[in-house]
């Protein structure tokens, strides 16, 4: 291809364009209908519900009471402290995800997030909506719906609604969800965090406890020496594990941020609303405009 | 437009959250989804109704492209769960990261930043992906059309070498139908695979190593089986004599030889990580339960074995007793065809002697017996088996159709 081919193309590629420009996007009907584009963005701005973004920033605490001897504790500093950050990170969240939190969370809960119906105040009355689908298929199979909502529900909501990231250093962890309902949400967010922690310290007495009676049993039937005296010192460290933990002191986390929502909300984006209506108006008189100019060619 | 808040806010067609709860509104919102997709399908039809105008498409290929473009609306969410390929998140976090702060998402920079500062595939991927023109990266659906922009480039461009409604035929692949409609990266991956080979074929190597290129970072085992027929077409001269192929091949024996404790190691670790992968509970759950030396081979002509043996399974699988949902019958219809298309090309245009041919069927052979060796999970390596089926298909049925032209012609 010489230069001369060259600019006979690009001569005849802009021609083109300028044909399509006056004949199928600069006509009357493309424009009236760019213009109508607007009332229909505005209308879905207007009754669409704004959503915010709600977030916390926590952080590990080192409170589990050191039951291993000074120079283990001296070690671990120098050589497993970041991982077991990272361990309280992931413990945290999976406490948050169980369905422990879910069961505690649930009588403060479930009326305020499910209920749809003001005159119900039993928490376990609290009817389960299921599609049409779901019960065509249920009638067709021969199973019965579960009729009422329970805390594996709430459970289901946590880990659909809530997300939990580690920063990069596995050292914070972000919580946020978005919503409609920022008073709610940052009152349900700090309670699910602060659950999720109490929850993940009563499962570490409840196995304090069955160690300590475990030990109890067996150091009736030692007869060492040395095994009692090693029985007898764990034990204690039980005891003295669940008299610092059975306070009000957070376990794994403390809070950086508290729940606080942003101050814009992050959805629905009215700007691409908009620009996406135009273009769809855009392209749907153009599309008129190209059956319009070429039905009989295009079959 | 960009959804910054790509890895919270997921512009959904159907309500993510349970409708019971006062959340029910926050995720799902089919009107603003389809109005945001829809833009990106009206800006794809536009380039068609351009391209149609340009006599670039014929009527039936604009046709297709229109209903082609329309695609990626019907996939995600409305007959498979997006869930089922959970990379597509992936990419379009990572897209939307990419172009709102310039940093990858957290996740993928926590992985850059343990490879040493590697540039990752997913990063290059998305950044391919992100420089569609599309007016939304709002969904992982406008992934999708990204991916439709290319195909849609890629198709008008290989219209100057095949015809279009022969060149349909492997753009209405079930297969290619499907990746092109996800948003993954094997699509990049097809396309810039058949750019690449186009160029082998016809002897342009800049621009085909300039192509293939790429690769190196989309899919590395793509990079090294087209590198073969690159290697051997323009070193060996293999696709003129068949002397130069056979030594092409005893040159690769050779290396494979030299690199015996190597290759074996390396062929070994992917085929316990691709087993571990499937295994139940994962990695974790692998290496609790599992046995690596169950799926380790200690010889080279044990890893030869192997995949020869499994081979022809590798070529149909899924079996139909193995079926259990609509891709399985799609990617058994895709290897099918596939199969039967190099026997109809090699027979139609006489080009079983077609020493190109013969050579491009090697390394494609090499690739296939690579993938059988390793294959463990049916949806994945169905996956790796198109990407690399298709586009030495359509560089065969090239090759072999120009050859026979220029034959009857010389006759």
């Amino acid at each position: 291809m010489d230069i001369k081919q060259a600019k006979t193309i690009i001569i005849r590629i802009l021609q083109e364009f300028k044909i399509i420009l006056l004949e199928y996007i600069l006509t009357k009907k493309v424009l009236w209908l760019a213009l109508a584009s607007l009332p229909f963005s505005l209308y879905f701005i207007s009754t669409a519900v704004p959503n915010f973004y709600v977030s916390a920033v926590i952080l590990p605490i080192d409170t589990e009471p050191q039951t291993a001897s000074k120079m283990e504790t001296l070690a671990s500093v120098f050589t497993s402290g970041a991982k077991e950050g990272g361990q309280k990170n992931a413990k945290f969240i999976s406490s948050a995800k169980s369905s422990d939190t879910a069961k505690a969370l649930w009588d403060k809960w479930a009326l305020r997030l499910f209920n749809a119906d003001p005159k119900n105040k039993d928490v376990d009355k609290i009817p389960q909506r299921h599609s049409i689908v779901q019960r065509t298929t249920a009638w067709l199979v021969g199973y019965d719906l579960p009729e009422y909502l329970t805390y594996l529900d709430l459970q289901s909501y946590i880990r659909s609604a809530i997300r939990f990231t580690i920063d990069f250093q596995a050292f914070e962890i972000n919580v946020r969800m978005y919503s409609s309902n920022v008073d709610l949400t940052i009152e349900f967010l700090d309670d699910v965090i602060m659950v999720a922690d109490s929850v993940a310290k009563k499962q570490q007495i409840i196995k304090s406890d069955v160690l300590i009676k475990t030990l109890k049993r067996d150091l009736t039937n030692a007869k060492n020496s040395s095994i009692i005296s090693i029985f007898s010192e764990k034990i204690n460290n039980e005891y003295y594990k669940i008299a610092t933990l059975d306070n009000d002191l957070p376990y794994y986390i403390t809070y950086i941020d508290r729940p606080r929502s942003s101050p814009y909300p992050i959805s629905p984006n009215v700007l691409a609303i908009i620009f996406s209506n135009l273009i769809l108006f855009i392209f749907i008189g153009v599309a008129m405009n190209f059956w319009k100019k070429n039905k009989d060619d295009i079959w | 437009m960009v959804n910054e808040f790509a890895t919270l806010v997921d512009y959904c067609p159907t309500y993510c959250v349970g409708e019971g709860s006062p959340f029910h509104n926050l995720t799902g919102n089919p009107i603003i989804f389809y109005i945001f997709e829809l833009a990106n399908f009206a800006v794809l039809a536009f380039f068609v109704m351009i391209a149609y105008r340009l006599k670039m498409l014929s009527p039936v290929s604009m046709w297709v492209w229109f209903g082609l473009c329309l695609v990626p609306l019907g996939i995600n969410y409305l007959l498979i769960d997006p869930h089922a390929f959970g990379d597509q998140f992936v990419y379009f976090h990572e897209i939307t990261s990419l172009k709102t702060t310039g940093e990858s998402v957290e996740y993928i920079a926590r992985q850059k930043f343990l490879a040493d500062g590697k540039l990752s595939g997913v990063t290059f991927g998305s950044t391919i992906l992100g420089l569609a023109p599309i007016p939304n990266f709002m969904t992982i659906t406008s992934t999708a059309f990204a991916n439709k922009f290319f195909a849609l480039i890629t198709f008008l461009w290989l219209s100057r070498y095949v015809e279009q409604h022969r060149l349909l035929f492997f753009f209405l692949l079930p297969g290619f139908i499907i990746y092109s409609s996800l948003g993954l990266r094997d699509n990049l991956v097809i396309l810039t695979s058949m750019i690449t080979m186009i160029h082998l074929a016809n002897s342009r190597y800049l621009l085909g190593i300039l192509f293939l290129a790429p690769l190196l970072l989309l899919k590395m085992q793509m990079f090294l089986f087209i590198g073969i027929y690159l290697f051997g077409k323009l070193v060996f001269r293999a696709h003129k004599s068949f002397n130069g192929m056979i030594v092409l091949f005893i040159s690769v024996a050779a290396i494979i030889l030299v690199n015996h404790d190597w290759l074996l190691e390396y062929l070994n670790y992917f085929r316990v990580g691709f087993v571990a992968e499937n295994f139940a509970g994962g990695y974790i759950g692998f290496a609790g339960a599992g046995d690596a030396s169950d799926y380790e081979e200690s010889s080279l002509l044990g890893v030869m074995l192997t995949a020869i043996v499994g081979l022809p399974y590798f070529l149909l699988m899924p079996l139909p007793w193995e079926w259990s949902n609509p891709f399985h019958i799609a990617t058994f219809l895709d290897a099918t065809l596939c199969l039967y298309a190099i026997y109809y090309i090699v027979t139609k245009y006489q080009a079983s002697k077609n020493q190109e041919i013969l050579l491009l069927i090697g390394c494609l052979g090499i690739g296939l017996l690579a993938y059988s060796f390793l294959v463990s999970n049916v949806s994945t390596f169905t996956r790796y088996r198109f990407t690399l089926f298709l586009p030495y298909l359509l560089c065969i049925y090239y090759v072999a159709r120009r050859d026979r032209q220029s034959n009857l012609k010389l006759e």
